[in-house]
């Protein structure tokens, strides 16, 4: 088996309050999900999970088959090897554009990280803005910086939390569809979370739908389009 | 009408301060006046930046929210200064008077020496009441700062791999240095006048302005104890200043 992620009956509870009830599925290494659910499901519950930031009350989180937290043992957010991106993009506002991106690269000499730093923006297709500050930039480039930022550091698992929420229409929809194109370029693994159901289905190669803290099904986006184990 | 209250209660009595000041200063400076005023500052910039540090501590762990531990030592920072001055104090007594007396009778049996006391009586004892006092002001403060940091900053940081201490240091700190500066004024200020805690543990022979004002004061001896009061009135402006300009700042924005 090739997963990057098991999940294994998951569930957990905001103050005695359930949120997700045995949640299980895997994500092989390189693929895309997208996570469907209305607002409230439990679907940011789940990505928290995932990078270590809300304990689980049951089951068990694999990362590249790690066991990364169970009911005994909760890996650290910062050993677990995730990127996460975020609906309000999360940059840090105090460094500019290059410094945010440098900030999760680890090497030895500046040099090097400023060489790596500035792929990850032709990555993205933000060359040039490297010196320009994160209030100074639109929500869409700000989304292409964090996802930068998120690469840089080269994560196992990408863990994307309805980062396309806030812009809209047209713009959005080509996002979506750059970024995924990009992902899968670079045989990244990643779950985008969304209440969207037309950028859920863009974007994954596989999608969960999630109700009530409950996952009703999951499968390609055909599978369910065309049998839909529930309306 | 408005400045009425500001009138009385402010302005006139500053200006009979500086008057008297002004005699005291023409009829020749005391000479302890400037040994006063250092140990002062020097109290008061100290223990403001350890409050300031506790204080940030106490609140970032808060922010953590899986830290019991924290939520606990929030709620018991601001017991400092729900209590009477004098009560602390003499609790900081008993507690350093009996860990001295212990450490005494130690050193007495083992090797038939006596060090002294060693934090009662100190200016250990001191720092350490008012560090006890103040964290409530400086956390208030740091919290409201805090909480304008969307936590995904922090799930951020974190998942690029820096340690919650870490985050603190390089996304936190930036981002809340100036309102911390303004937090340790506010603070710096209230050890500044700050009067029962400091008479009872200060060490002998140790003034402060605040001090100084009272002994003078307490003896209807008014001219002598206003240059030290005018002190403690115009530090005590700077943070007045400051947050209205803050104030101001935030309006128009």
């Amino acid at each position: 088996m090739n997963n990057t992620l098991e999940i294994c009956n998951l569930s957990c509870s905001y103050s005695d309050c359930p949120v997700l009830e045995g949640v299980t599925f895997n994500l092989q290494k390189g693929r895309l999900a997208s996570l469907l659910g209305p607002s409230g499901c439990g679907k940011s519950t789940l990505l928290n999970v995932v990078a270590g930031f809300h304990e689980l009350d049951g089951g068990e989180v694999w990362i590249d088959g790690e066991l990364a937290s169970s009911t005994h043992a909760n890996m650290r957010p910062e050993n677990r090897n995730t990127g996460m991106i975020f609906q309000d993009y999360a940059l840090f506002p105090h460094l500019d554009v290059l410094k945010n991106i440098m900030f999760g690269i680890q090497k030895s000499s500046r040099e090097k990280a400023t060489i790596e730093a500035n792929e990850c923006l032709q990555l993205v297709r933000m060359d040039g803005y490297g010196a320009r500050y994160p209030h100074e930039l639109s929500g869409g480039q700000q989304q292409r910086v964090a996802l930068a930022r998120a690469l840089a550091a080269k994560p196992s698992l990408l863990l994307m939390d309805e980062p396309f929420s806030n812009l809209d229409g047209d713009l959005r929809r080509q996002l979506v569809r750059e970024i995924r194109d990009l992902l899968k370029e670079r045989g990244i693994t990643a779950i985008l979370v969304t209440h969207d159901q037309e950028e859920a289905f863009l974007f994954g190669e596989e999608v969960g739908l999630l109700k009530s803290g409950i996952l009703q099904q999951w499968g390609t986006p055909e599978e369910i389009y065309t049998r839909p184990v529930n309306r | 009408m408005a400045l009425v209250p500001v009138l009385f209660g402010f302005v006139i009595p500053f200006l009979i301060l500086a008057s008297y000041a002004l005699e005291s200063v023409t009829a020749g400076l005391d000479s302890q006046w400037l040994r006063y005023s250092w140990n002062s500052l020097s109290v008061a910039l100290t223990a403001s930046t350890i409050t300031v540090v506790v204080g940030l501590l106490i609140s970032y762990g808060k922010r953590q929210q899986n830290r019991y531990g924290a939520s606990i030592a929030h709620r018991l920072a601001g017991i400092g200064y729900a209590m009477p001055g004098a009560v602390l104090a003499i609790g900081v007594v008993i507690l350093f008077g009996g860990v001295d007396r212990h450490i005494n009778a130690i050193f007495e049996e083992w090797f038939n020496y006596s060090p002294g006391l060693l934090f009662s009586g100190t200016m250990f004892s001191l720092l350490f009441a008012y560090v006890v006092r103040f964290p409530a002001i400086a956390t208030g403060g740091i919290d409201s700062s805090l909480s304008r940091i969307s936590p995904s900053m922090d799930h951020a940081s974190r998942s690029l791999g820096f340690s919650a201490l870490a985050t603190m240091r390089r996304v936190h700190l930036p981002m809340v240095r100036s309102s911390l500066f303004t937090v340790a004024l506010v603070v710096f200020v209230d050890i500044m006048k700050e009067l029962p805690v400091t008479l009872l543990l200060r060490p002998f022979n140790f003034e402060t302005l605040a001090t100084h004002v009272y002994y003078y004061a307490s003896d209807e001896m008014l001219r002598e104890s206003s240059l030290a009061a005018l002190m403690i009135v115009l530090v005590g402006l700077g943070p007045v200043i400051l947050l209205s300009r803050n104030v101001a700042a935030h309006r128009e924005g």
